[in-house]
């Protein structure tokens, strides 16, 4: 869904919190050091403080996504039953479970992580899309047992029959319906996406080269 | 003096959607604009629905009371073929939202029906304008069939 990538060099520690400069000066690194002169495992400690800063965007940014998707529900997640045993995940349920973090890749100088997969939203959380833009969807109620005086509904009688639907228990017959319903837009993608497009900066600003 | 002056936040949607219906109708050929996203399946094809959603607000400078207010338009478009869709979409980002519009502070006297505007600014895009074609599987319902969605974080000027 997310992928967040950052090139980093090590230019000058100024860009550095004051806990981060301490923890260079453990390092080696001096407040006039050129990136030139410092020694690979020095430049290592401190791409190491920068990747961690990425990770942590991408956990904030996780959180922030699940935050948002439960405080615009518009479902409730204990509507499917008075008794604890007949709750169910629904599908914002499902969806907020399912977006986490993956680290992508990384090499010298170069980090990435990403937020969401596609493939596990795709087989856990299928309707992401549709929460997230909006459209039609096909709700199927449950079927529910009975007849009409022992006989199956008549798609020929419907609307003038005289006898009324009984549930009964078991029975081989029944009702279901079948009906299109708009599922209205969250854009919790869009919203995520601008949130993180501000905290990128501070950090891209901070630690990397913006490409 | 009228009886009911509506706010910020109204008074950008109302802009904004009556900026976008009077490019569209005076461009494009039995196109619906309509306010809200569920509106939209009542009408018929094609339709563009315009949304003004979430208010993102920051102080304008260290210290300041001012609020600068940032609020995401959504602009989604049904439509009856993917060119025609892309078309739309097209027209709607370089030709209507791009540049900006006017900022109208609208009122309402009590007991009337309709409201008026008067020209206070301009509404600008402050970040991005995203494009996007939305792809709902195999066998979408008809209104989904062919649909673009364009978003965008928009500010009073």
């Amino acid at each position: 869904m997310f992928k967040i990538d950052i090139d980093f060099r090590i230019n000058s520690l100024a860009r550095f919190s004051k806990e981060e400069r301490k923890l260079a000066k453990t390092v080696g690194i001096g407040p006039r050091t050129n990136s030139s002169t410092l020694s690979e495992s020095v430049i290592a400690s401190a791409a190491g403080i920068a990747r961690a800063a990425v990770y942590k965007i991408a956990v904030d940014t996780k959180n922030y996504m699940r935050e948002f998707i439960n405080t615009h529900r518009r479902r409730n997640p204990e509507t499917h039953g008075e008794n604890p045993s007949e709750k169910r995940k629904t599908n914002v349920d499902s969806l907020s479970s399912v977006i986490d973090v993956h680290e992508l890749g990384s090499v010298p100088g170069f980090y990435a992580v990403g937020v969401g997969s596609v493939q596990e939203l795709g087989v856990f959380a299928p309707y992401w899309y549709l929460i997230n833009y909006g459209g039609l969807a096909r709700v199927k109620s449950p079927f529910i047992p009975g007849s009409f005086n022992g006989n199956p509904a008549d798609p020929a009688l419907k609307g003038t029959g005289i006898d009324a639907f009984n549930y009964e228990k078991g029975s081989k017959f029944g009702m279901s319906s079948d009906n299109l319903t708009i599922i209205l837009p969250m854009h919790y993608v869009d919203r995520t996406e601008d949130w993180l497009r501000q905290n990128a900066n501070i950090l891209a600003r901070k630690y990397g080269e913006q490409k | 003096m009228p009886d009911i002056v509506f706010r910020q936040h109204r008074n950008i949607e109302l802009s904004t959607i009556e900026h976008i219906n009077t490019q569209i109708q005076a461009n494009w050929d039995n196109i619906t604009v309509v306010k809200a996203f569920a509106e939209a399946y009542k009408q018929k094809l094609p339709v563009v629905a315009v949304e003004v959603g979430d208010v993102d607000a920051g102080r304008l400078e260290v210290g300041a009371n001012t609020l600068e207010k940032e609020y995401s338009l959504t602009i989604d478009i049904f439509s009856t073929s993917n060119g025609q869709a892309n078309d739309l979409a097209e027209f709607i980002v370089e030709d209507v939202i791009k540049n900006g519009w006017v900022y109208k502070e609208y009122s309402r006297d009590s007991g009337a029906e309709t409201v008026s505007g008067v020209a206070s600014g301009r509404v600008r895009v402050s970040s991005r304008i995203s494009n996007r074609k939305l792809n709902f599987g195999d066998n979408p319902a008809n209104f989904d069939k062919y649909r673009r969605i364009i978003t965008a974080s928009i500010r009073k000027a």
